[in-house]
């Protein structure tokens, strides 16, 4: 593990950070290819691989930065952990195919199993959050694309289809950034103002008032 | 390749081929792509073992696998947490445990701004430090800084708000 010499601040997870940063964190130190794709790197290199059991335990301890911090998953958000984890598995995403190469034989280690199909009827949806992150994409798109008449019809649909939404803010300043496009300059200014007001902490505050022409705080 | 040499490549192997792979992977490259491109970058390790210091391993190899990926293109990053980066790590451990915290990794990370996410992802995840970002980035330390923070405050705003909307389904 690389000194901390020439840092000026601490890691997160060293600090203050809540369980969920930290279960975040750790997720993204997460992951890597397939034993049977380490196999093959491996083996085209040369060199050995460890068992995947060994190699998990490796990465655990780089991930965590050598310390014995451990795993706290049964501290803090176990009802968020476990009403996700119902649900999430088997998501959106597809298990990629093993990467193949020619030279050498097969593979003993066997590839981990798909994830399990998601629980019918689970508490947390979280694919509506991915639903919400996608229209609000679809949005951003729309802007990027200068069509803002779409963007806004887009964001009418999120509003109506979210009205207590996890990305409201987001969805207002994509409402301010597409009028202010379209020219209609009073309804962004107006809008902006009201989302200074009640969102006067957030970062994208000052965003918001500098598409709309306003002076932040 | 003396077996000294060997030997160091296949520890530098097992322990960092996993960061080499996220690296890739953040920068787009397909699954196929990325085990070309680890692979290609464990080979100039392995022609470089003399120059890599002890200590800067990880830096060096995520550095090479960033230039790789630069000169395939893939000079956009994005956050990436495929169903297949997750198998190696599932043993053991419940997957639907490992899965929601891919989900909500993804939910958070994806809010964050990319540029600042590779730089958050680097420092807080995997564990190098500023000056190695800088040289590793191309840009000056005090960006790196800069950047830190502003990936700070957007990973815990993204994070604040998941929190809360799980907080919320909870008492539905």
């Amino acid at each position: 593990m690389s000194d901390r010499r020439g840092d000026s601040s601490e890691r997160l997870l060293d600090s203050d950070a809540t369980d969920l940063e930290r279960r975040v964190l750790r997720a993204a130190g997460k992951g890597g290819p397939s034993p049977e794709m380490s196999a093959l790197m491996a083996r085209a290199l040369g060199v050995s691989v460890v068992t995947p059991a060994t190699m998990g335990a490796a990465t655990k301890a780089a991930a965590a930065g050598g310390s014995a911090a451990g795993w706290p998953w049964a501290v803090g958000g176990v009802i968020c952990l476990s009403v996700v984890g119902a649900l999430v598995v088997g998501g959106p995403w597809t298990a990629s195919r093993p990467h193949s190469r020619p030279p050498g034989p097969a593979v003993s280690q066997p590839v981990a199993p798909s994830p399990a199909p998601a629980a019918v009827g689970a508490a947390f949806p979280v694919h509506d959050l991915q639903a919400e992150i996608d229209l609000l994409d679809a949005a951003r798109t729309a802007i990027a694309a200068r069509a803002g008449a779409r963007a806004l019809d887009l964001l009418r649909r999120y509003e109506h289809r979210y009205p207590t939404g996890s990305f409201r803010p987001e969805a207002a300043a994509l409402r301010v950034e597409a009028l202010v496009q379209l020219g209609r300059d009073g309804e962004a200014r107006a809008l902006a103002e009201r989302f200074v007001a009640e969102h006067r902490d957030s970062l994208l505050s000052e965003r918001v008032a500098a598409m709309a022409g306003l002076r932040h705080r | 390749m003396t077996e000294a040499d060997r030997a160091r490549l296949e520890g530098l192997f097992n322990e960092h081929h996993a960061v080499v792979w996220r690296a890739l992977r953040r920068r787009g490259l397909t699954p196929d792509a990325t085990a070309d491109a680890t692979q290609e970058t464990f080979l100039v390790a392995a022609r470089r073992l003399g120059d890599i210091r002890p200590g800067s391993e990880r830096a060096f190899l995520i550095g090479t696998a960033l230039r790789m990926a630069h000169s395939l293109g893939r000079k956009t990053i994005r956050w990436v947490l495929d169903a297949d980066m997750d198998q190696h790590v599932s043993g053991g451990r419940d997957a639907s445990a490992v899965g929601a915290d891919a989900q909500l990794c993804n939910l958070v990370l994806s809010r964050v701004d990319p540029d600042l996410m590779e730089v958050l992802v680097l420092y807080e995840v995997e564990g190098l430090t500023s000056p190695e970002i800088a040289k590793l980035l191309e840009i000056p330390l005090g960006s790196v800084a800069s950047r830190l923070r502003r990936a700070r405050e957007q990973f815990r705003e993204a994070a604040t708000r998941v929190q809360r909307s799980v907080e919320r389904e909870g008492q539905k």
